[in-house]
C-alpha cells in the first residue's frame, strides 16, 4: 500500500512538472511524440480513405468510370489550356522585356496530404499535414487548395503541421471584396464543416464572418471574398469565400457579411502550403 | 492499459465532430479514465488518467499539461462515486459519463479562456457543453461495456483484484 502511495505522489509531480515546462521544452516534447505518431497517423488516413470509397463504391458502382471520363475530359481541356497559357506567357515576357519590367516571381508552393481532419481535444478547428519542417514549412504560413483559403500553419513539427482552418475563431485573415475593392477582416465562426448537407438545411451555421466593412461600401449576396495581403500572413488575391448575408454589425458602424469558404474543407485531402 | 488508451486517442481524433453539437468530440479518453476509476485502485486510475491527457495534450494545441491535470482530477474525484455508480448499469453510466464530461468540458473552457487560447461565444460554449453532456451519455456506457468484456476476457480484473488482496 506504501509503495502504492508513493506512485502517486509522482504523478503529482510529473503533472506539475508538465504544467511547469518552458514553452521550448514543452515544444520539443510536443513535436518529438507527435513525428513518432505520424507512421500510425498515415494508417488511420489510409484505411479511412479506402474506407470511404469502398462504401462510394458499394453505394454508386458506376460511378468511378463516371467520375474517370469526366476527369479525362478534364485533362483534355486543361491541356488545351495550359498550351495557350504557354504561349501567352512567352508573349508577355517578350513584351515584359520590352517595356523592360522585372519579372515577377511566381508563389513557391508544396503538396502535403492531410493526415487528420479533426483536433482531438475539439476545442479548435484544425487539420494535421504530413509535411513539416524539415520539407520547408515554417509556422504562419498560408494553407490553399485549387478551391480557395482553408488556413494557416500553426505548430510545425519535424514531420508534421497543423493547419489553424479559417472557420476557427483565432482565424483572422485580412480580405477585400473583389467587385469593389472594400476591405474587412474575416474570422472563423467556431463551427465545424460537416457534409451533413441535410441537417444543414434545418440549421445552417455560418463558418466564417467578415467585420469591419465600411457602411459605404455596396455589398451584394454571392459577392467574392479575397486575401487583400495586408496581414502578412496571406498573399494577395487569393479566393476565401463567398458572401452568403449582409448586415450592420451591433455597434453601427460597420457593416458585416457571412462568408462560405469557396474550399470544402469537410472533404480535404491534398492541400498547398504556400512558402512564398 | 496502454492498447485502450491509443486506440480511444484515434477513435476520439478520427469521429468528426458536429456543428449542431458545438463541435464537441466523442469523450473516448474520458470514458476510459472513467472506467478505471469506478473498477479499479486509485493509482491505477491516476495512471490512466495520466497517460489519457498526455496523448490528448500532446495530439492537441492545449499546453502540455493541462489534460493530464484535468483528467487526474476527474479520475481521483470519480473514485468518489464508486459506490454510487454502477459499472456495470447502463443508465448510471449514462448519467455519470454525461456529467462528468459537461463538467470537464466546463473546466477545460474555463483554464483555455484564461489563458487566451480560444475565443468562445456564450451560445457556442452553451452548445458544445450540451454537446459533451450528450457524447458523454452516449460514448460512456459503450467504453465501460467494451472495456468491461476486454478485461474479463483478458483476465485484468480478477489480476487487479488479487493484487489489491494481497496488499
Amino acid at each position: 500500500m506504501r509503495e502504492k502511495k508513493y506512485l502517486i505522489y509522482v504523478i503529482v509531480l510529473a503533472v506539475l512538472v508538465l504544467l511547469n515546462l518552458p514553452p521550448l521544452a514543452e515544444w520539443r516534447l510536443k513535436a518529438f511524440s507527435r513525428d513518432n505518431l505520424v507512421p500510425f497517423h498515415n494508417m488511420v488516413s489510409t484505411l479511412s480513405v479506402k474506407w470511404h470509397a469502398f462504401v462510394s463504391f458499394i453505394r454508386n458502382p458506376g460511378r468511378p468510370a463516371e467520375e474517370k471520363r469526366k476527369l479525362i475530359e478534364e485533362v483534355g481541356i486543361l491541356r488545351e489550356r495550359v498550351r495557350n497559357l504557354e504561349a501567352a506567357e512567352r508573349e508577355n515576357k517578350e513584351l515584359k522585356k520590352q517595356l523592360g519590367f522585372a519579372s515577377t516571381s511566381k508563389r513557391r508552393m508544396i503538396l502535403c496530404e492531410v493526415v487528420a481532419r479533426d483536433e482531438i481535444s475539439g476545442w479548435w478547428q484544425m487539420i494535421t499535414l504530413n509535411k513539416g519542417l524539415i520539407d520547408g514549412i515554417e509556422e504562419g504560413k498560408a494553407v490553399i487548395t485549387l478551391e480557395g483559403v482553408i488556413g494557416k500553419t500553426m505548430q510545425v513539427a519535424r514531420r508534421t503541421s497543423d493547419v489553424l482552418l479559417v472557420t476557427d475563431p483565432n482565424c483572422r485573415v485580412a480580405c477585400k471584396f473583389s467587385r469593389t475593392g472594400a476591405f474587412g477582416i474575416v474570422r472563423g465562426c467556431g463551427m465545424p464543416i460537416t457534409k451533413a448537407a441535410s441537417l444543414e438545411m434545418l440549421y445552417a451555421p455560418s463558418p466564417c464572418r467578415m467585420d469591419y466593412i465600411s457602411r459605404e461600401d455596396e455589398i451584394w449576396g454571392h459577392d467574392e471574398v479575397v486575401t487583400s495581403g495586408l496581414g502578412g500572413v496571406f498573399p494577395e488575391g487569393l479566393l476565401v469565400g463567398y458572401v452568403k448575408k449582409v448586415d450592420i454589425d451591433p455597434s453601427g458602424l460597420y457593416q458585416r457579411a457571412d462568408v462560405i469558404p469557396a474550399a470544402e474543407l469537410g472533404k480535404l485531402r491534398y492541400v498547398f502550403v504556400v512558402l512564398q | 492499459m496502454i492498447c485502450f488508451l491509443i486506440g480511444g486517442a484515434v477513435i476520439q481524433t478520427v469521429v468528426p465532430s458536429s456543428a449542431f453539437l458545438g463541435g464537441a468530440k466523442l469523450p473516448v479518453l474520458l470514458s476510459f479514465v472513467l472506467y478505471y476509476a469506478l473498477t479499479r485502485s486509485v493509482v491505477t486510475t491516476m495512471i490512466a488518467g495520466f497517460l489519457a491527457g498526455f496523448l490528448q495534450d500532446v495530439l492537441s494545441q492545449i499546453p502540455l499539461g493541462h489534460s493530464v491535470f484535468c483528467f487526474c482530477i476527474a479520475g481521483w474525484l470519480a473514485g468518489y462515486f464508486r459506490s454510487m455508480v454502477l459499472a456495470d448499469s447502463i443508465f448510471t453510466t449514462l448519467i455519470f459519463g454525461g456529467i462528468a464530461n459537461a463538467i470537464v468540458t466546463v473546466f477545460f473552457f474555463l483554464m483555455l479562456v484564461q489563458e487566451d487560447l480560444i475565443k468562445y461565444t456564450y451560445g457556442l460554449i452553451t452548445l458544445k457543453i450540451f454537446g459533451a453532456l450528450l457524447l458523454g451519455m452516449i460514448t460512456t456506457p459503450i467504453i465501460f461495456h467494451l472495456a468491461g468484456r476486454v478485461d474479463r476476457l483478458v483476465g485484468n480484473v480478477e489480476l487487479e483484484h488479487s493484487l489489491d488482496d494481497v496488499e
